[in-house]
């Protein structure tokens, strides 16, 4: 069976987005699911959050990197499968999740102007490119279809065209959000885009989910944009709080901890978010 | 450290308040008077409770609006305005008579639902 693909988007940056992938997946991975992270952004935090620096380092020694493997596709050379790209097993959290992971670098952000560069200059439009792009991710993850329940991406902020072929690939997406003014303004920016995407696959709005993270319960302003995002847009009942453990989480542990040492107080939150999403998308 | 330094602090005002009555007649009409602003705002945040005003505006016309909003007193509305941040260049001060009150939120309701409208067309 095919795996569910779900890209976690917003244009804005710093709303959550990595965070929401890494604490989700590790919690579905440790409910048994099989998981794949697909780090699509070059800033590489979820990389580093899944994997650890030591490991991150590693990969990218081997070679086994998102860049290396679009790479291939624009200068040419052995071809590699999608697959042996992957990193087993990541993630501190204890119990050996079925988590898997495609690492990023910084140096990802220049494959896709090299990529750019090069096929503009042997005559494809925009267009045509889009469309190169997304069916070499769609290959990538027919690649690993059987391996997997979800396949994760985590897309940068701004919209690059590997985070359009993720969304043009995605059964459903979740656009993390504070309940701010700009962050809301944000949602509106991407989700026409998100639509378009949708539609053409006779998907609907229903697909498109708005979670609202960094909430603090006892602001006011969190409070009134929460209820207006609610009235406006797909949210998930969850909120992820504003959380010290949760920030603390992103540093990697050489040591094996349990969601609940990992996430402290707001692993209970994140579990219900899990369910909540699991529910959403058919994972149960 | 921090619950012996406020043990500390609160030991040297009560036997300030204990031994100096005009000082603990000044600090009871003081709490007197806090309690009693605090008590009418809780009241006032549970009365709007659940109305948010943007929500609310798009529900039926701007008359039904402003007739719903006429059911608040002006203490709920000032609360309103705040909890909404409905006055950004703080024009109303935090005062307001009823009336105005009123009128305040509407309109604030009105440019946003239209801003909105544009934002979804986008």
């Amino acid at each position: 069976m095919a795996p569910r693909t779900v890209s976690v988007v917003n244009m804005k940056g710093g709303v959550g987005k990595s965070t929401t992938v890494a604490s989700l997946a590790e919690t579905l991975a440790s409910e048994g699911l099989r998981v794949l992270v697909i780090d699509l952004d070059p800033q590489s935090n979820v990389s580093m959050m899944l994997a650890g620096q030591d490991r991150w380092v590693e990969l990218r020694q081997a070679n086994r990197t998102i860049d290396e493997y679009f790479n291939q596709y624009v200068y040419g050379g052995e071809p590699r499968f999608f697959r042996e790209f992957v990193a087993n097993r990541v993630s501190d959290i204890a119990g050996e999740p079925s988590l898997d992971l495609l690492i990023s670098t910084p140096e990802f952000r220049y494959i896709e102007r090299h990529a750019l560069e090069k096929w503009v200059s042997q005559g494809f439009d925009i267009r045509q490119l889009n469309t190169r792009f997304s069916r070499l991710t769609h290959s990538a993850i027919e690649n690993v279809a059987d391996s997997y329940d979800l396949v994760l991406f985590d897309c940068p902020p701004g919209i690059s065209m590997f985070a359009e072929a993720a969304i043009e690939l995605s059964e459903f997406i979740v656009i993390p959000t504070i309940p701010d003014y700009v962050s809301r303004l944000g949602i509106f920016a991407f989700r026409k885009r998100a639509l378009r995407s949708m539609e053409q696959r006779r998907f609907t709005d229903d697909r498109i989910y708005t979670l609202i993270t960094k909430y603090e319960a006892g602001n006011s302003l969190h409070q009134s944009e929460a209820a207006l995002l609610k009235d406006q847009f797909n949210v998930f009942e969850t909120r992820i709080p504003q959380a010290e453990q949760i920030a603390r989480a992103a540093e990697w542990s050489d040591h094996k901890r349990t969601l609940e040492q990992k996430y402290g107080d707001a692993a209970a939150v994140i579990r219900k978010f899990a369910g909540e999403f699991r529910e959403r998308v058919g994972l149960i | 450290m921090i619950d012996k330094t406020l043990s500390s602090m609160f030991k040297i005002v009560t036997d300030e308040a204990v031994n100096n009555p005009a000082f603990g007649k000044k600090l009871e009409d003081v709490v007197a008077k806090f309690g009693q602003e605090l008590a009418e705002r809780r009241l006032a945040e549970r009365s709007i409770e659940g109305f948010h005003p943007f929500i609310e505006f798009r529900k039926g016309t701007p008359e039904e609006f402003e007739a719903r909003l006429m059911k608040f007193d002006a203490q709920e509305l000032r609360v309103l305005v705040q909890k909404h941040h409905l006055d950004p260049a703080n024009l109303l001060k935090g005062k307001g008579a009823k009336k105005a009150l009123v009128a305040h939120v509407l309109e604030a309701s009105r440019k946003r639902a239209e801003r909105d409208a544009k934002l979804f067309e986008y």
